[in-house]
């Protein structure tokens, strides 16, 4: 027997106190000569009998009491009341913990482990009329059955074959599904909540969730909630909290700096060995010193990159949580950053055609300076624009196009919504009431600084947090000259990068369905301003460019359960999930372009690999790593007070089914509903019995003073 | 060689009592004349009742002067008073020697003899003493003289309390042993067989002895007054029995209480003057109180 909480035991020799009284009132009593001794052995000889009975009793009453409320101080685990809680109801809803954290391992095996075989024997041994549901959860549910049947050899069956995920915990999804299985089996009934009672997951969804979790056990007729803590006690946790590659763009040939931030949370200083894998082999160790509790960096060099995509692990030495000692990342180095520079008007005279200062900004002409630039420009005249697949540049830049046509603009609509970055500069020959028809920007007419010839303005950059501009005035790149500029009139929702002097804006930034278009004032061309002289063009559309590759760029790792989406073109695709599986790719309803794996509750490297389904421009297949949420290395615990709170007025009870389950919380006040208050009940009951004892102690003999040989003497 | 003195009796306090007076309610018999009436009738001067002649009677006893009058004959009755013999029957067995602060139930029985020996002596009344406890252990013989009283009291101071208790056979005994119609008071606790005692006494009043007993008793031993697991020893047999008296102690009264009401009872039945004598209350005034009873009631009063 396993008791919540065994620091009370130590008070168990006080359980000997009745017994060592009745023994030294035996012993220690006053002595009396006494004349009277025939009364005395006439009233004594059936009355002492009685008084020692009682003694006897007595004492079993208050070494009863005394167990019974250091029963309900310790709470032992009582084996049998898991069953009776669940074999009492009429169905029950089991949802299997199956997030990162129950991983977490002692010598007995892992949590997930040993729930499930918990779930399983105690589901195959409900009693024939109680129907179930099982499933798994984490940051999504996952099980066939929802709805409660009677066939418990199926459910348990479920249960066994359930897999730990490397998924965050997400208890209200949980109890809400768990709710409505029950609702949907007719309401009533318990849910069975088989998890480690980690903290961050039951704040998974914020405050709204809990109210759609207290609406969810009110339709299903606010059903028991049985908690099993199935958690083995961790003292401290090391993890790989974050991997950071720099540069944040990689191009083919880059050396970049990898740093692993890793964590220590509990216990005192320690050194934890970190090592880099990359591309199947290891590459590197580190060794990280902890002092205490927090942070610290492994940093690592990888080697140049060759394109293509790459994937590695940073991975500790293993603690009692493994789940979080590795963590994936994937990078996808690019040869170049192709760009597609439109120009409205199209001259053989060098920097006479609208966007040759554009394609020299992004691409010197000095093979030198070729060579350092990221980019890949090609320029074509805007007519041609619709001709190509827009999707395969980073960038498309419009140099003083008239207006779009159809198809352009349709072009550029689906390009937007997909996530492209479109940078406009208007000029002489742009038809502003033709853009403002696209819906794509509002251009008003020229402004008022065309009569007054070229102008020396300031150019104030207003968004201190622009990744594009912040640091322009800083670098004194703040002065142009301006001749003609097109008034912009932005939308509220519009972000304003610049105004010049009399607040005109100067440069705008929309969000337009996933992308983004950036619009200046003037054209990238000298007839406006001498912007194209400036460092400003050069700097800004870089800066423009860089940040919408960081923003848009694949991410070094998603978390468990993120859906893969990759553009769809006609053909199928298979998945090779980091446990070998094979699993097809799905094309989203209604949404031909795109195509999506769901299936990522498992961390490690997902690779596509059949089917040319999201192939890059490379033709590698595309990877994708998945880790487990670093929620999940969190050790806090929440407190059963406060899951009472949560779970408004259903009834709680935190229950280990055996003493191998684990412990259950400490302090809990459903613990004391299920085994501690019996026991005080038990205790008061005990009370009551003793002094109901002591009243009819104090009630005369009776019996006794008939039965004396005086009185039979008096009656003679 | 002499038994060591027990203990000291209180002569000024003994004889503060010997004013008071102790009658025989009924007729006993003296070779003196004294204070109490004498089943012998006809020579004495106190005229009792008349009774019808019948042939065998006495001549000189008719009233002539009724038979003048009348023309019947009876005769004159007279009541002689004459002195008393009376028999001090002391309990000297173990459970005598209950008491507290040294202050036994033996001594309080001690003085209370003394104290009855002195009284009667000063009324002239002959006065012996028995002291006993499975058997007799003293006999002295009733005496009238003014030394007697040196015996008795030493004899009591000497007394010393132990052995069993078997007042009934002893009161048969002494009963033999009493030939001439006595006063007979018996002090004990008398912690034997209700219904045996009461046989015995009823062979004094069998040959028509008067009996009064003096029954000691501690306050304890009634109301029973302890409240905590105690070894209670016996002073007679020295059994041991550890009890809770809050258990036994309703049983305890009701067995004492039906004990002593079966005694009074007993006693009222058989004509013998039973007092019972608690030792928190001085033997003098106990002493006091219940002769001022007796003369009330021998005047025609009840006990109230």
């Amino acid at each position: 027997m396993s008791f919540l909480h065994p620091e009370f035991l130590w008070l168990a020799p006080l359980v000997a106190v009745p017994i060592l009284i009745h023994l030294l009132n035996r012993v220690r009593y006053r002595r009396i000569r006494w004349a009277a001794m025939e009364f005395l052995l006439a009233t004594e000889q059936r009355a002492v009998r009685r008084a020692r009975l009682r003694q006897i009793l007595l004492m079993i009453l208050r070494t009863a009491v005394l167990l019974f409320a250091l029963g309900a101080l310790a709470q032992p685990i009582l084996s049998g009341a898991l069953a009776s809680l669940l074999g009492s109801a009429s169905q029950v809803a089991v949802a299997l913990d199956a997030s990162a954290s129950m991983s977490a391992a002692d010598a007995s095996g892992s949590a997930f482990e040993r729930a499930k075989r918990l779930a399983a024997a105690e589901v195959a041994a409900l009693p024939r009329g109680t129907r179930a549901a099982a499933f798994a959860f984490a940051a999504r549910t996952d099980g066939a059955f929802r709805v409660p049947i009677q066939d418990h050899r199926a459910i348990a069956s479920a249960i066994t074959s359930a897999e730990l995920t490397g998924g965050a915990t997400d208890i209200p999804l949980a109890i809400r599904t768990a709710a409505e299985s029950l609702r949907r089996g007719g309401g009533g009934g318990t849910i069975w909540l088989l998890t480690d009672l980690r903290d961050a997951g039951w704040h998974a969804g914020g405050k709204g969730a809990w109210d759609d979790v207290r609406a969810a056990l009110q339709a299903a007729g606010h059903p028991r909630i049985v908690i099993t803590d199935a958690a083995p006690a961790i003292a401290s946790n090391t993890s790989v909290a974050k991997v950071q590659v720099t540069p944040d763009v990689l191009l083919e040939g880059d050396v970049p700096r990898l740093t692993a931030a890793i964590s220590l949370e509990g216990g005192s200083g320690t050194t934890v060995k970190a090592s880099l894998s990359f591309d199947g082999r290891l590459v590197d160790t580190r060794t990280v010193q902890f002092t205490g509790p927090g942070a610290a960096e492994a940093v690592f060099h990888l080697p140049a990159l060759p394109s293509g995509p790459h994937a590695g692990y940073v991975e500790l030495e293993h603690d009692a949580l493994p789940a979080d000692d590795r963590s994936y990342f994937v990078l996808r180095p690019a040869p170049s950053i192709p760009v597609l520079i439109a120009s409205g008007q199209v001259s053989s005279i060098p920097f006479e055609s609208s966007g040759d200062f554009l394609a020299a900004a992004l691409e010197p002409p000095t093979s030198e300076d070729a060579a350092r630039s990221p980019f890949t420009v090609k320029a074509v005249p805007a007519s041609q624009l619709a001709g190509h697949t827009l999707a395969d540049f980073a960038a498309v830049c419009l140099a003083d196009v008239a207006r779009p046509d159809g198809e352009t603009l349709k072009a550029l609509r689906d390009y937007l919504a997909a996530g492209g970055l479109v940078i406009l500069f208007p000029g002489p020959h742009t038809d502003t009431a033709a853009w403002n028809a696209s819906g794509l920007v509002d251009l008003r007419s020229e402004s008022a600084l065309q009569a007054e010839g070229e102008k020396h303005v300031k150019v104030n950059w207003t968004s201190p947090t622009s990744p594009v501009t912040a640091t322009l005035a800083a670098e004194g790149l703040d002065r142009l000259a301006i001749a003609r500029c097109i008034r912009l009139a932005p939308a509220p929702a519009d972000e304003v990068l610049a105004r010049l002097d009399a607040g005109e804006p100067f440069l705008i930034r929309s969000q337009v369905g996933k992308g983004k278009i950036y619009v200046f004032a003037v054209s990238c061309q000298n007839d406006f301003s001498n912007l194209p002289f400036t460092p400003i063009l050069l700097i800004t559309v870089h800066r423009m460019l860089h940040t919408h590759l960081v923003e848009t760029g694949e991410p070094l790792s998603l978390p468990a359960f993120t859906a893969l989406e990759f553009p769809a073109r006609p053909g199928d695709g298979r998945v090779v999930t980091p446990g070998g599986k094979t699993l097809p790719v799905a094309v989203r309803e209604g949404q031909p372009g795109q195509a999506y794996f769901e299936q990522t509750a498992q961390v490690g490297i997902y690779r596509l690999a059949s089917g040319d389904l999201g192939a890059d421009a490379s033709g590698a297949p595309p990877l994708a790593a998945i880790n487990t949420p670093v929620e999940e290395s969190s050790l806090p615990r929440i407190q059963p007070t406060e899951v009472r709170t949560l779970l408004g007025g259903s009834s709680v009870y935190f229950l280990a089914a055996d003493g191998n389950v684990g412990t259950v919380a400490a302090d809990s006040p459903a613990s004391r509903a299920a085994t501690g208050f019996p026991l005080a009940a038990l205790a008061l009951a005990f009370i009551l019995g003793e002094v109901l004892l002591a009243w009819s102690m104090s009630r005369p003999a009776a019996g006794a003073a008939r039965r004396s040989p005086a009185a039979t003497a008096a009656r003679a | 060689m002499a038994a060591r003195p027990q203990r000291k009796i209180d002569r000024r306090q003994v004889e503060r009592l010997s004013h008071l007076e102790l009658r025989a309610r009924l007729a006993v018999e003296g070779l003196f004349s004294g204070i109490h009436k004498s089943p012998y009738h006809g020579f004495n001067v106190e005229f009792a009742e008349y009774r019808e002649y019948s042939p065998g009677d006495d001549p000189r006893y008719l009233d002539w002067r009724v038979l003048a009058r009348s023309d019947r004959f009876f005769v004159k009755q007279f009541e002689a008073e004459t002195n008393l013999n009376c028999y001090l029957l002391v309990d000297s067995s173990g459970s005598m020697g209950f008491g507290h602060d040294d202050h036994t139930r033996l001594d309080y029985g001690a003085s209370l003899a003394a104290a009855v020996a002195l009284l009667m002596l000063r009324q002239g009344d002959q006065v012996g003493l028995v002291t006993f406890d499975t058997a007799v252990r003293a006999f002295i013989p009733p005496r009238g003289n003014a030394r007697h009283f040196s015996v008795i009291r030493d004899a009591l101071e000497c007394v010393k309390a132990g052995g069993d208790t078997r007042i009934a056979s002893v009161l048969h005994e002494i009963a033999e042993r009493v030939r001439r119609r006595s006063l007979v008071v018996l002090i004990s606790d008398l912690f034997d067989n209700a219904e045996e005692v009461l046989r015995g006494l009823q062979h004094f009043r069998h040959r028509r002895h008067e009996v009064i007993v003096l029954h000691l008793m501690d306050d304890a031993e009634i109301t029973f007054p302890f409240d905590r697991v105690t070894l209670f020893e016996g002073m007679e047999r020295g059994e041991q029995v550890v009890v809770d008296p809050r258990v036994i102690a309703e049983g305890y009264r009701a067995s004492v209480g039906a004990y002593l009401e079966s005694l009074k009872r007993g006693c009222a039945e058989k004509n013998i003057d039973y007092q019972r004598m608690l030792l928190s209350e001085p033997f003098d005034r106990a002493l006091t109180a219940y002769l001022g009873w007796r003369r009330y009631r021998s005047s025609g009063g009840t006990r109230r």
